[in-house]
């Protein structure tokens, strides 16, 4: 069972804000999937853990730098710019 | 909801040009999208423009493999210089500057785009109600949910607003609101449709498909969109025959396979529709096999264990530095969590902060479980594969439920991808069509089948549209 404690670390290290009213109502939200997700235990399971889902297993495309042609396009999508580049607060 | 074939022969012969049929689809639009806010953009003027191209195009003979058919794309697929918002307040002013693939193939390929469709947000959700631009209406009784999360998609198409739509599928996001509204909507193997641009929810599930009135739309539509993209490096090296294989089902030479881990529990409605399929094979000469799936049940908590922390880790690239919602803070940190405690709906958090758990060093082994419950899956389809080709089961284990019934309570809301997550886990095909009615509300059934056979699960259909008929209680 998760605690409000575990709750309000797993949300610091995910980087989500949340307020005491979402705590309340996430905690139960969370311990009911939790209980869900134990089932899977509950079964003799296959050791194997590698799952391939392509038929390309291993392929790399070249590594090889490509110019993108509407870098402005980019830029325009900054939230907060100055000139060409994308505005980040201090990280302390 | 016209049949796909008879309009395209109606454009083919002359009968009506690409532009007048845009002028159709948005007079529906325009009539009944204020009810069910199927679209969260309109691309009028561009489609217009399309359309008169097109036009021409098809007066000298050309115009394939679409001739002017008119499309809505889920709002999680990029189309350049048009806003993409995954149905969230965190890119409700986010402009991609590139296109999709399987939008690009639409484009080239002479198909109509009449706007961005509205979603569950970021594609998380099973009713359509999760969408910051407010909750899609389903399309047969706008007083329950659509299914989710390519809602706008269902009942779009159901609605007939356009004739082919594109949805995505990591659970059942197309499949449950065709079943919900009463159309057609595959998802396919795993790779053959090309994801690059489509914004990722599960990069190891994620799937693009098409919903349509009509199997023969979804072979038309296939045909274009499957394909190895060389940006898209799961994507399969081949093509598998849909248009060419689409009246060339021969039920006798089929095993149908049903199991009853697959109907125990659902709804009585919705298992005497799916019962009522098997019947109709059978009476067309298909042996019917059960098949041993006992431990289906894993498929459930399973997917939500390999979902949340590929979701999470998804997720990380919405930092409101590059592009997105932003509130500014003294601190890196703080700008970044608060922009997404604003940006990000309930839901979208919910499965953060849980994938961001499962991820934890000390919570490693949960993670490794999924791979191995995923394993046991694929080995427990493989082996029913060995006895059938196709294995049927219902689509969602309800009808569709109404609006705000289910939204506070999110393992009940789970339910609903029940019966078609084991489909993503797996990697395999499926498709869901509209089998039944009950109150006036739609029923579909599933059909899934081994890898890179899409192709027969949609010959199929078209044989039940041909020769069956839809149940009704």
């Amino acid at each position: 069972m998760l605690t409000k404690e575990d709750l309000g670390h797993i949300a610091k290290i995910a980087r989500i804000a949340l307020t005491e009213e979402e705590m309340n109502e996430l905690l139960p939200q969370f311990n009911g999937i939790l209980q869900l997700l134990e089932r899977v235990k509950q079964l003799p399971l296959a050791e194997a853990t590698a799952i391939v889902m392509t038929e390309n297993e291993g392929e790399f495309r070249e590594d090889v730098a490509k110019t993108f042609e509407d870098y402005d396009l980019i830029v325009e999508q900054f939230p907060k710019k100055r000139g060409r580049y994308a505005e980040v607060p201090p990280n302390l | 909801m016209p049949m796909i074939e008879e309009t395209l022969e109606r454009i083919r012969n002359g009968e009506i040009t690409p532009s007048e049929h845009l002028e159709e689809k948005i007079e529906i639009l325009e009539r009944r999208d204020p009810e069910l806010n199927a679209f969260i953009t309109k691309t009028l003027d561009i489609a217009r423009e399309q359309a008169r191209q097109i036009d021409g195009v098809v007066r000298e003979g050309g115009g394939e493999a679409f001739y002017g058919l008119v499309w809505g794309i889920k709002d999680n697929f990029a189309l350049k210089g048009v806003r993409m918002t995954c149905g969230s307040k965190m890119l409700e002013n986010y402009v991609p500057p590139y296109t999709a693939t399987p939008v690009e193939k639409i484009l080239s390929n002479h198909g109509i785009i009449l706007g961005k469709l509205n979603m569950d947000e970021f594609a998380c959700g099973s009713s359509g109600e999760t969408s910051y631009f407010g909750p899609t209406k389903n399309a047969r009784n706008p007083e329950y949910v659509p299914g989710g999360s390519s809602s706008g998609a269902g009942a779009a198409v159901a609605a007939g607003m356009v004739d082919l739509a594109l949805g995505s599928d990591t659970g059942g996001s197309i499949r449950n609101p065709a079943s919900f509204n009463g159309v057609v909507g595959l998802k396919p193997t795993y790779g053959l449709v090309s994801r690059y641009g489509l914004a990722d929810l599960a990069m190891s599930l994620d799937v693009p498909g098409p919903l349509a009135p009509d199997a023969y739309g979804i072979a038309l539509a296939m045909d274009v969109l499957q394909g190895y993209d060389p940006r898209d490096r799961v994507s399969a090296k081949r093509k598998l025959p849909f248009l060419r294989s689409v009246d060339s089902f021969d039920p006798e030479r089929v095993r149908i396979g049903i199991s009853e881990s697959l109907l125990s529990g659902v709804d009585p409605a919705v298992r005497r529709t799916t019962e009522h399929v098997v019947n109709f094979f059978e009476s067309k000469g298909s042996e019917i096999v059960e098949v041993d799936l006992p431990d289906i049940w894993v498929a459930f908590p399973t997917y939500y264990l390999v979902m949340y922390p590929e979701f999470a880790s998804a997720m990380q690239k919405f930092d409101g530095i590059k592009f997105g919602h932003r509130v500014d803070a003294d601190t890196l940190y703080d700008t970044v969590a608060r922009s997404r405690e604003e940006g990000f709906g309930k839901e979208i958090k919910r499965r953060i902060i849980m994938g961001t758990f499962i991820s934890m060093a000390k919570n490693a082994e949960w993670y490794k479980l999924a791979l191995r419950a995923r394993t046991t899956l694929l080995q427990m389809f493989q082996n029913a594969f060995r006895k059938v080709d196709i294995i049927v089961s219902p689509t969602v284990p309800t009808p569709p439920f109404k609006l705000g019934e289910r939204v506070n309570d999110p393992v009940k809301m789970y339910m609903a991808d029940a019966l078609t997550v084991p489909a993503n886990l797996t990697g395999i095909p499926a498709i869901s069509f509209p089998a039944g009615w009950k109150d006036d509300l739609p029923i579909g059934v599933q059909l899934m089948g081994p890898r890179f056979t899409d192709h027969v699960l949609v010959s199929a259909v078209r044989f039940f549209e041909k020769e069956g008929s839809q149940w009704s209680e």
